[in-house]
């Protein structure tokens, strides 16, 4: 019969619990950046896009589209952006956008979805965004604003959401349309989830 | 409404409307204008540059799209950061829960309001399309937050709502509960002969009142004898669109807790000419599709044409369920699968999670496994989950187990939801790592003084074939302090071919084959010691000298001792009958099998039980001869 305490060694590196995965309803797309811009679950897609690289233009947008890639973009910039880079720590994979210099680059999110509601004519209606965030404080330094997501197609507006950096208020996130939040929420050099629930019809 | 949240917490809301040009509203389809920039797009822009300039340079650890609006509770889980994605941080629902979501039901009422409120809205709708609903009637005798649908499929403190033929949920308009083509599924627990007898009308269970699709389910008493009749499901107001599900079919108004799902394929009658069902509705019964065995219901059903409820028709007039309804979703438009409606079922028998001991425990493939972890407030009559025969269609395991002797003794039931063996308590040397921080277990009081027929048992059924085994083994853990005589901890039928008994005597362990040995074998030692111990059992043939025991581990001599033991009149845990000898004390996660585990086997169960405590830990890393003089005082053969 084996001694215990042999068998106790074995014991020691057991795992203590063992978890499995459930759904959430209703996800259309999931990105941990783990090194890549995969979306692990759901129907959705994320890529990168840059107004100067044919390679980089969204899904669906025909190639050479003037308004989109060759064009002259809202605001006429047209300094190419380092392409995304990817890293990891304690909490996991990461991936580092620098300041955008011209307008068309960025992250096109491709929010195809299934077996909801979807809406038959304007604009998707209900949704929730969440995303860990974490803001350089070099940014909250040199730059008056991040700004986060944009929903208008021809990105003719600053955007839709925003965290207010080296400007009054430090440190809060919304849009004046619909307000900011307290200064300090964000702060600098720190992990936070952010999320934002919208739903027009309640 | 526009709502910010920041590490869980609401940091700014609006409830102003952004109708315009992009603002909160991602294009789906078509531009405003094809020719403006991008066409088509079904998309929208992460930190993108814009005509302003106005970005910076950040770092995104995750990012998670949902086409619904999460509810606050929802995004409070989630908090703040942390290596989880956030597809697991948002996800904190048990594999049930997770099917029916992953369906995207229209409509889904957890039911886990813990009290009736009057405030609106009260009844949370987390399906794709919430619409407002509300508690109604009389609460009490109506109960919000009872006890839930408790299977490995649920999470711990799942709660439902009692209806008691008093209280309902109004969730409004029917018109938003119907379509042609539709399915809901739900989970009930009627008690005979509790609802109905001497009412105009069958109990309503869920009932879209609607009058162009009409849906609902009833259990249907017969009048004045109270006899079950069965479950009703009726598509129109008149007989023809009525189907019955008799209850010699199948009985699902036995007191436990059962699953429907009603699908609805069209407007037609619901059976032909011949009274053979036709391909209008399917009723699927914990998993089983009786659509075949549909019959006329021999009634027709009406509806009042306005809300649709559950748990009545009409509150206080029509109907009223005396039941408890739990986890009821609706699909709108779609008429699920056979397949899909099983497989909510079979998510409800799938464990979410395990500790490692329970894992270890099934690794085994028991033929039984109760983990005692019902919530509070079990009563006698209700159901003792058998673990081993969640999540698999082996026919190698045994039934449920029943909580006390029968309805007809409700004092002997165990106390559910005591405090069971955690981290913190030791067991000799070592400490119970292996099972849940919150792991609860089932204290058992034996014969109470002037309560006849009190002591606490657990009833596994009687003479299971599976347990007529010359080999058998019994894992527990138990826990108590008293010094009384011949209690029963684990006992099997004495209809048995091969029984089996596991005994406490004033402290003392004492195994019982009460077969062709009548022979039985006790432990020098005693372990009434207020402490938990782990014990296996073990018989390897017909012989007391075929009996082995293990008690933390270690195995330990015994000593024969007189026959004579009177056994039980039926496989149970914690008392030969509702009499005396029942077990004082606290009793968690009992395992069966209809073999004899190895040595090694059971010694490996405790060690995934329990790790030294952390002097025991350092020794071992120094080397395991350090650490033997610290196991051989308890080496006893």
């Amino acid at each position: 019969m084996q001694p215990l305490w042999k068998l106790a060694a074995a014991a020691l590196i057991a795992s203590l619990i063992l978890a499995t995965g459930n759904a959430l309803a209703g996800v259309a797309g999931v990105c941990n950046f783990d090194g890549n811009l995969s979306t692990t679950y759901g129907p959705g897609g994320m890529y990168y896009m840059d107004e100067d690289d044919a390679a980089h233009d969204p899904p669906g947008i025909p190639t050479g589209d003037s308004n989109y890639r060759t064009g002259t973009p809202p605001g006429g910039h047209t300094a190419t952006r380092t392409q995304t880079s990817f890293g990891s720590d304690a909490l996991g994979g990461y991936m580092t956008f620098p300041k955008a210099t011209d307008t068309w680059t960025g992250y096109y999110v491709d929010h195809s979805y299934a077996r909801s509601n979807p809406p038959t004519t304007g604009g998707l209606n209900r949704y929730t965004m969440m995303m860990d965030l974490r803001v350089p404080s070099s940014s909250f330094t040199s730059d008056s604003y991040m700004s986060l997501w944009q929903t208008n197609a021809s990105n003719s507006n600053p955007g839709d959401l925003f965290v207010r950096l080296n400007t009054s208020n430090s440190g809060a996130i919304g849009i004046s349309t619909i307000g900011y939040s307290a200064a300090g929420v964000i702060q600098p050099d720190t992990w936070h989830r952010a999320a934002w629930v919208y739903d027009e019809t309640g | 409404m526009a709502s910010i949240y920041v590490d869980g917490t609401l940091v700014h809301q609006s409830d102003g409307s952004f109708t315009g040009d992009g603002r909160f509203r991602p294009y789906h389809t078509a531009l405003p204008s094809a020719s403006t920039v991008i066409n088509p797009m079904q998309g929208f822009y992460l930190a993108t540059g814009n005509v302003l300039v106005e970005n910076s340079s950040g770092d995104l650890g995750s990012f998670l799209f949902v086409d619904r609006p999460m509810t606050q509770l929802e995004i409070q889980q989630a908090g703040a950061p942390s290596a989880d994605g956030l597809l697991d941080a948002t996800s904190h629902d048990a594999p049930h829960a997770g099917a029916v979501n992953a369906l995207s039901p229209t409509h889904y009422y957890r039911l886990n309001e813990s009290s009736f409120d009057t405030g609106s809205p009260t009844v949370v709708d987390v399906g794709m399309s919430p619409v407002t609903s509300q508690h109604e009637g009389n609460f009490p005798p109506a109960v919000a937050g009872s006890n839930g649908v408790w299977m490995s499929g649920f999470e711990k403190g799942n709660l439902a709502l009692s209806h008691n033929d008093a209280g309902a949920v109004d969730l409004g308009s029917g018109g938003n509960f119907a379509a042609e083509q539709m399915t809901f599924s739900i989970w009930f627990k009627v008690k005979q002969p509790t609802y109905g007898v001497g009412g105009l009308y069958a109990d309503r269970i869920f009932l879209n009142n609607d009058s162009s699709h009409q849906l609902g389910l009833y259990a249907w008493t017969e009048q004045t004898t109270g006899d079950d009749i069965g479950l009703v499901v009726s598509t129109d107001t008149d007989g023809a669109h009525s189907a019955r599900l008799s209850s010699s079919v199948v009985n699902l108004h036995d007191g436990g807790w059962h699953h429907a799902v009603v699908l609805r394929h069209g407007d037609g009658t619901v059976l032909d000419g011949n009274s053979n069902p036709r391909a209008d509705v399917s009723l699927i019964g914990d998993g089983v599709d009786y659509s075949s065995d549909l019959i006329q219901s021999g009634s027709s059903w009406g509806n009042t044409g306005t809300n649709a409820h559950i748990g009545t028709r009409s509150i206080g007039s029509i109907g009223n369920f005396a039941g408890t309804t739990d986890e009821v979703a609706v699909w709108l438009g779609d008429t699920l699968t056979v397949a899909e409606a099983q497989n909510l079922y079979n998510a409800a028998r799938t464990p979410g999670s395990l500790p490692t001991y329970s894992q270890a425990v099934l690794d085994l493939d028991p033929i039984a496994y109760y983990r005692l972890n019902e919530p509070a407030g079990l009563t006698s009559g209700e159901t003792v989950v058998n673990w081993a025969n969640q999540g698999t269609t082996s026919t190698n395991v045994l039934g449920d187990a029943c909580a006390g002797a029968n309805e007809n003794y409700p004092e002997s039931a165990p106390t559910s939801g005591v405090a069971g063996p955690r981290l913190e308590d030791p067991i000799g040397g070592w400490s119970v790592a292996g099972l849940e921080a919150d792991n609860t277990a089932a204290q058992f009081t034996g014969l109470q003084t002037g309560v006849a027929n009190s002591a606490d048992l657990v009833n596994i059924g009687v003479q299971p074939a599976l347990m007529n085994s010359e080999d058998l083994t019994y894992s527990l853990l138990f826990n108590t302090s008293d010094a009384n005589q011949y209690m029963r901890m684990l006992v099997t039928d004495p209809g048995a071919t091969d029984p089996f008994c596991l005994i406490m005597d004033q402290g003392h362990l004492v195994l019982v084959l009460n077969g062709t040995d009548t022979t039985a074998l006790d432990t020098d030692e005693t372990f009434n010691d207020a402490q938990w111990h782990h014990v296996v059992a073990i018989r390897e043939g017909d012989l007391a000298s075929d009996m082995r025991l293990f008690v933390d581990g270690e195995s330990i001599a015994l000593t024969a001792r007189g026959g004579g033991w009177t056994a039980a009149s039926s496989a149970r845990i914690g008392a030969r009958d509702t009499g005396a000898t029942g077990f004082r004390g606290l009793i968690d996660e009992v395992a069966i099998w209809n073999r004899a585990l190895s040595n090694a086997e059971a010694q490996g169960l405790f060690l995934t039980l329990a790790v030294p405590e952390p002097t025991s830990v350092i020794l071992l890393a120094f080397g395991g001869v350090l650490i033997l003089p610290l196991l051989a005082r308890r080496r006893r053969k």
